[in-house]
């Protein structure tokens, strides 16, 4: 079918959004492929890689809507244009009224209501210091989803979040909880007397997903972005959320989560670990060897073990191992797949790098953000949350379709015996988003038959998907689910060793 | 004199925010009850636009 386009001058729609006009499009007659990006070049690029670019291409600007459909005629090319402007005016007026009844900025937004304190951004990377520098100099917390953020811009909003004595959540922060609200991608946990700090969005989710399973919640969830540790910005925002949560009256134990330290920042975070007043539990994803704990500070190499040592500190329950159960022993026994490799298709960082570490510990190698290694047959691991694979989409938590399109790729390989990744749930995540990853996992299959599927679920029952509904759909389709993503990847390793 | 100690951090009991992105954000926190604000932000027109928003922040310090 050839490609039609469509340019839409200095009008603005989120990636989201646009994904979505773009999935309501393609099911209409005589329309095959549609892509609704902004107009920048990384989207063009995109676009004219997919096939649908065209000449008139180069005539779009960043601020302008491009739509692009592939069509069996320009009628129906006309038809799908107007669908998708519809939805996409729909969908507008659908969650926050008319556009042209919202405060045109930040600015305006706090004029017409002064009692505002906390500012969500999450517009492209570009432009997130104007808008968060506003928001913190005004006195609010930020909370900043967007990533491509220079590191340079964020130490200088720390700094200023520091004057100001508000938060600085990010950039790159995937999830919050502040005062039994959930910010990004959050899960529907229970109100409680843990406090979590962490570098790490869906290293956050797994843990607090965890402590609700038995029976724990949090006071607040703070998010500090991947880079907070790093020599750049030197803890600025992990030091700080620490200080606050020692003394939060409504926060008994705080755990951290984060990749390790830079050297030069390790020192600093133990001493102000040490001088903590309330018992708290660390775990640093991938330290080869962890600092010796105390009787109140715990250090933990997983991420299901920090909840667990947290369990154990506030219930007095002994603290469970990290190990395969009988029965997940059981289930994997026709499983096993020796000499075959281990292909990761993850959705969330912070669980593929621990999912790293075990399977580098027990395979040897294993090919991280390798797809070359993947193609090939050998053992690798893939973030598809990574940049280079977001950059003018949704992240995959969001378009499921993404996972779904690499796993056509790649796990068709007979040599690829063992399919290992994650499913995270919570608010913001697609609420069906097995669908096209099951269809991808059954089409795979044809090629090569028994792929085995071992599957880590990061959700509550309470989650809009529902954490028992959607373990059972994997298991339908013979996907073995573990407990925790640590407990995934030992079995994962298991099998193909 | 006494010096006045800071109060340090405070995280508010209830939120009240100002979306600027993705709609899809904010839809969660209305979903929870909170009070959310999403404004109409677009981009600047042009380098030039970014240039003065740019000096407008810096002079808001």
């Amino acid at each position: 079918m050839p490609a039609y386009l469509k340019i839409i001058p200095a009008t603005y729609h989120d990636s989201v959004m646009l994904m979505r006009a773009a999935g309501s499009v393609k099911k209409l007659p005589g329309v095959g492929e549609a892509g609704f990006f902004m107009g920048s070049k990384a989207n063009k690029d995109i676009l004219v890689q997919s096939g649908l670019g065209g000449p008139e291409l180069a005539k779009a600007d960043t601020g302008d809507l491009v739509l692009s459909v592939a069509a069996d005629s320009p009628e129906s090319a006309e038809k799908a244009f107007a669908a998708g402007l519809a939805f996409l005016s729909e969908k507008r007026a659908a969650g926050a009224g008319p556009r042209r009844e919202r405060p045109a900025s930040l600015a305006a937004a706090l004029a017409a209501d002064p009692g505002l304190n906390l500012a969500l951004i999450s517009v492209p990377g570009e432009h997130v210091r104007r808008e968060a520098l506003r928001a913190i100099n005004r006195g609010l917390h930020v909370f900043i989803f967007s990533d491509n953020v220079p590191v340079e811009v964020e130490v200088e909003l720390k700094a200023a979040a520091a004057r100001r004595d508000v938060l600085c959540m990010g950039p790159d922060c995937g999830t919050g909880w502040l005062s039994g609200v959930g910010l990004g991608f959050a899960n529907e946990v229970p109100r409680g007397r843990v406090g979590m700090v962490s570098a790490s969005g869906t290293g956050m989710q797994e843990v607090a997903t965890h402590l609700a399973k038995s029976g724990h919640g949090l006071s607040h969830g703070i998010g500090v972005g991947g880079r907070d540790l790093g020599d750049a910005v030197g803890g600025s925002m992990t030091f700080r959320a620490l200080e606050f949560l020692d003394r939060d009256p409504g926060t008994d134990l705080i755990i951290l989560v984060s990749k390790p330290p830079s050297p030069a920042v390790m020192p600093k975070l133990e001493a102000a670990l040490v001088k903590l007043k309330k018992p708290a539990v660390v775990c640093l994803l991938g330290l080869p060897a962890a600092p010796r704990g105390g009787a109140s500070l715990v250090y933990v190499p997983t991420l299901v073990e920090a909840a667990r040592a947290a369990d154990a500190a506030l219930s007095g329950r002994a603290r469970e191992p990290l190990e395969l159960d009988d029965l997940t022993l059981v289930l994997a026994n026709d499983l096993k797949r020796p000499g075959r490799a281990l292909l990761g298709l993850y959705t969330g960082g912070t669980l593929a790098h621990e999912a790293e570490d075990i399977l580098h510990a027990r395979l040897g190698g294993v090919a991280y953000g390798d797809l070359d290694a993947a193609a090939a047959g050998r053992h690798a691991l893939i973030d598809l949350g990574d940049d280079c694979f977001t950059a003018g989409r949704p992240h995959p938590m969001i378009a499921p379709e993404t996972r779904a399109e690499w796993l056509r790729k790649l796990g068709g390989n007979p040599k690829v015996g063992v399919l290992l990744f994650d499913l995270v749930l919570g608010r913001c995540s697609h609420p069906e988003p097995l669908t096209e990853f099951l269809a991808a996992l059954a089409e795979t299959r044809k090629t090569n038959p028994d792929l085995a599927g071992v599957a880590t679920v990061v959700g509550t029952l309470g989650d809009s998907q529902d954490v028992m509904r959607q373990t059972l759909l994997l298991q339908g389709a013979g996907v073995v689910v573990a407990h925790s993503n640590a407990e995934a990847a030992l079995l994962a390793a298991l099998l193909v060793a | 004199m006494v010096k006045e100690r800071k109060p340090g951090m405070q995280i508010p009991e209830t939120l009240a925010v100002v979306a600027l992105g993705v709609e899809l954000f904010a839809d969660s926190l209305r979903e929870q009850g909170v009070k959310t604000v999403s404004t109409a932000w677009t981009p600047p027109a042009d380098a030039r636009e970014a240039r003065i928003l740019d000096m407008l922040v810096d002079l808001d310090d």
